[in-house]
């Protein structure tokens, strides 16, 4: 056994202990979905008080520095996800009165940030949560590719590091929710497969014909995303972009992609080829001009 | 200090001026006015428009008009009525005849006053041609019961004023007693065989009848645009000693009944529903004739294909009994507990309610049946949430204060009274779920709501976020105040403070 295998099983065993311990619920619903199905959170903006409780709950988790939740002021302005804060709670002022929208990564199911990664330090997990690796050469694609704006850069450090929502990935392989889900006070995030979010949300809109608006934004959005969003009124009222369109942004560039290799070996053939071809005609004609 | 007097005095020479040049308006212009147009929008055979629908100033038309009089544009009739087609050579044959006929009017007297070097209105295409603020202004227009009943008096009961009939025999109107129906019945939306549209209708009568009366002083209706389409249709009237239930004969209760039916019939109280609406189309449609005529058990192309069910049943239709009682439940007093209710349809109780046979006398009334008295079983005390005591304190829950305010929103309504069956359905509004047996000493929120967060139950909030949808929803929904965490439960200091403790602490 190599130490690369011989770390893995040690890993796999700690992470498997640790997850039993820590929430035998979650391990416990996880075992036969894991490495099956994306895991994702389902945001119910009509129930999103603006509390920020979340804001502060994503900071403690990761480390972050604290906000002070009771001021209330910041909500004036939409405000955009940074490298300190990985989710922001904006207010928006709708037809059915003000709306509260959390806003941080969505964890597409094909994210553009990890197509567009070179080093592959932005990855997609087998559980769907979108990580970011230490192998980063600090190229910053990852930040123009994202439809959502979310991946921000340190800017300021020796040693920048892309920062944004991991969907606590840290806290899920210990078998827990990520820490928005567990400080929410009205379960306005909820944190399960993404097709039981899927399912729940459906569930709502049926029952509540009057209360939702029938979109589930994420649902198709750039192929699909971890994050879901309900809400009352049309997503445009609340920041949410509707020129997304349903195609994963991957799509966009792989067929080009696919076709450079293909030109690069391809088209020195094609011109050896012909070189060789026409080579023996031009000997031939400037021989017998001389 | 001295120049007080001198300041007061400057203020009420201003508002004396104020006054004196808005009354000199008022009688100069003869007539109320307004300054908003009206979007001419009757022109039918020009459905796709090339340029911006014309917003048009018929007040300032009357102004400028006041010598020439209203002949400079309506038409009038063999016995000097006015007509209200515009233009008076109204052509709709084609899209060109209809354009032609506005413009050779409209065009034609500004030229005709610009060329006598009289005040005139535009000529060309973009001034006329422009969108215009202020165009939302004009609402439907309406009869209500109220207004029903003014022109009731002031025509001295003499319904045949305005009801007629058409004899087609003889070419003629006439009036038929106990067959008044709305005007909207035989007057739609355009002009057909059964009689004007009723925009023409309605403003030929209406507006002819109110200026005679002017001009032979007698106290009589208003001319302008605004009296009548200013205000939008009023909530429901309550029919008082002021405003009697407008009468055609129609029985105070009807027992709904059909040969189809497997339901019990239907003791429908036809007096009291009249109480909650403002016109008789709000239920019957224009034609004011009884249900069964045009929806039949099986549907039919008079009834638009509605069936006698889904006519009383509709969950969507503000004319169907369950449509407009859902609705209903929108209420401020009701959203709180009916929000987060699951639909009660289908269920034996549900029916019932309505479908109880012939019933002598009141019909709500006699059905009520409250056997509970909610004193015997009612915590005086109030409840103290604690059990997720944190950042806050406890919560206090003024549990018998709160039932007590619902039950005083519920006696008072007629549809509460009727569906909540007995007080112990108050209880339901927040211990939703709760067995019926158990109805006296339901479960905990806790029995059911787990203290963690459960992802194999998605759909069953965990406590803390139970209690917050529960108190905070029926606040919200009843207008009261949920912005401020510390008017439920106090902060055990400062709430930023403990928020800001280290992870693990």
């Amino acid at each position: 056994m190599d130490r690369r295998s011989f770390l893995q099983v040690i890993g796999t065993a700690a992470t498997g202990v640790a997850g039993s311990l820590a929430a035998p619920g979650v391990s416990r619903a996880r075992s036969d979905k894991e490495e099956k199905e994306f895991y994702g959170i389902l945001v119910d903006t009509t129930r999103c008080i603006g509390c920020r409780s979340c804001e502060l709950a994503c900071a403690e988790v990761n480390g972050l520095p604290l906000p002070d939740i009771t001021d209330t002021s910041v909500l004036e302005t939409e405000r955009q996800t940074s490298e300190t804060q990985w989710t922001v709670i904006n207010a928006y002022e709708t037809d059915k009165g003000r709306v509260y929208v959390p806003k941080r990564c969505m964890h597409c199911n094909q994210a553009a940030c990890v197509s567009a990664c070179l080093v592959k330090a932005m990855e997609k997990q087998k559980s769907g949560h979108v990580t970011w690796d230490t192998n980063c050469m600090g190229c910053r694609l990852c930040m123009v590719s994202c439809p959502f704006d979310i991946p921000k850069f340190e800017y300021d450090k020796s040693l920048p590091k892309i920062q944004k929502c991991t969907m606590c990935w840290d806290r899920f392989k210990e078998g827990k929710i990520p820490g928005c889900v567990e400080a929410c006070p009205t379960e306005a995030l909820i944190f399960g497969t993404r097709r039981e979010l899927l399912e729940e949300a459906k569930r709502r809109i049926y029952q509540n014909p009057g209360t939702y608006n029938s979109h589930i934004y994420g649902e198709r959005e750039a192929g699909g995303t971890s994050h879901l969003y309900l809400s009352s009124v049309p997503f445009d009222q609340i920041g949410f972009r509707s020129d997304i369109g349903n195609t994963p942004y991957p799509e966009y560039s792989k067929g080009f992609l696919y076709a450079v290799p293909f030109v690069f070996v391809l088209w020195p053939v094609i011109m050896l080829g012909m070189n060789r071809a026409i080579e023996g005609k031009e000997k031939e004609t400037s021989e017998g001009h001389e | 200090m001295k120049k007080t007097p001198l300041v007061c005095l400057f203020i009420v020479i201003g508002v004396g001026i104020f006054v004196l040049l808005g009354a000199m308006t008022e009688l100069y212009s003869g007539v109320a006015v307004n300054d908003y147009p009206i979007v001419v929008t009757d022109v039918a055979p020009l459905n796709t428009l090339e340029e911006v629908p014309i917003s048009f100033y018929h007040d300032k038309h009357v102004r400028a008009l006041e010598e020439e009089g209203c002949e400079s544009c309506h038409g009038r009739n063999a016995e000097g009525k006015y007509l209200f087609t515009y233009p008076p050579g109204r052509d709709e044959t084609s899209r060109r005849s209809l354009m032609d006929a506005y413009h050779d009017s409209c065009i034609g007297c500004h030229d005709d006053r610009l060329a006598a070097g009289k005040k005139s209105g535009p000529v060309t295409c973009g001034e006329c041609h422009v969108p215009r603020e202020g165009t939302g202004w004009m609402q439907p227009a309406g009869m209500d019961y109220a207004v029903h009943h003014t022109h009731e008096v002031a025509m001295n009961q003499q319904c045949d004023a305005c009801h007629h009939v058409y004899n087609e025999k003889e070419d003629r109107l006439e009036y038929a007693a106990g067959e008044e129906s709305s005007c909207r019945d035989c007057h739609r939306d355009v002009t057909t065989a059964s009689g004007a549209s009723f925009r023409e209708a309605a403003h030929f009568g209406c507006v002819n009848c109110h200026m005679e009366g002017q001009q032979r002083g007698e106290k009589s209706g208003p001319i302008a645009c605004e009296a009548c389409h200013g205000k939008a249709e009023k909530g429901p009237v309550m029919v008082s000693a002021d405003i009697p239930r407008p009468d055609r004969g129609q029985p105070e209760t009807i027992l709904l009944s059909s040969d189809d039916a497997t339901m019990k019939d239907v003791s429908f109280n036809h007096a009291t529903h009249e109480l909650t609406t403002n016109t008789c189309r709000a239920c019957h449609h224009e034609t004011l004739e009884s249900c069964d005529q045009c929806h039949t058990s099986r549907g039919d192309p008079a009834g638009g294909g509605v069936t006698l069910v889904d006519a009383f049943h509709n969950k969507t239709s503000m004319r169907s009994c369950v449509g407009c009682h859902n609705s209903m439940k929108e209420d401020a007093s009701c959203a709180g507990c009916h929000h987060s209710m699951v639909d009660a349809s289908m269920s034996e109780k549900y029916c019932s309610t309505c479908h109880t046979g012939p019933v002598e006398g009141e019909t709500v009334a006699t059905y009520m049946n409250r056997p509970i008295d909610l004193s015997a079983i009612l915590p005086d005390d109030d409840i103290i949430i604690d059990v997720l005591e944190d950042q806050y304190g406890p919560s206090t829950v003024p549990h018998s204060a709160i039932i007590r305010n619902l039950l005083d929103i519920s006696k008072g309504n007629r549809l509460a009274d009727a569906f909540h069956g007995d007080d112990i359905t108050i209880c339901a509004g927040c211990h939703h779920y709760s067995p019926p047996e158990q109805a006296e000493n339901p479960p905990l929120c806790r029995s059911c709501h787990t203290i963690d967060f459960n992802p194999e139950d998605l759909g069953k909030p965990r406590l803390i976020a139970a209690y917050h949808l529960q108190c905070m929803g029926c606040h919200q929904k009843m207008g009261l105040k949920t912005d401020d965490c510390t008017s439920c439960h106090a902060a055990k200091g400062d709430v930023a403070a403990i928020a800001r403790k280290e992870p693990g602490q």
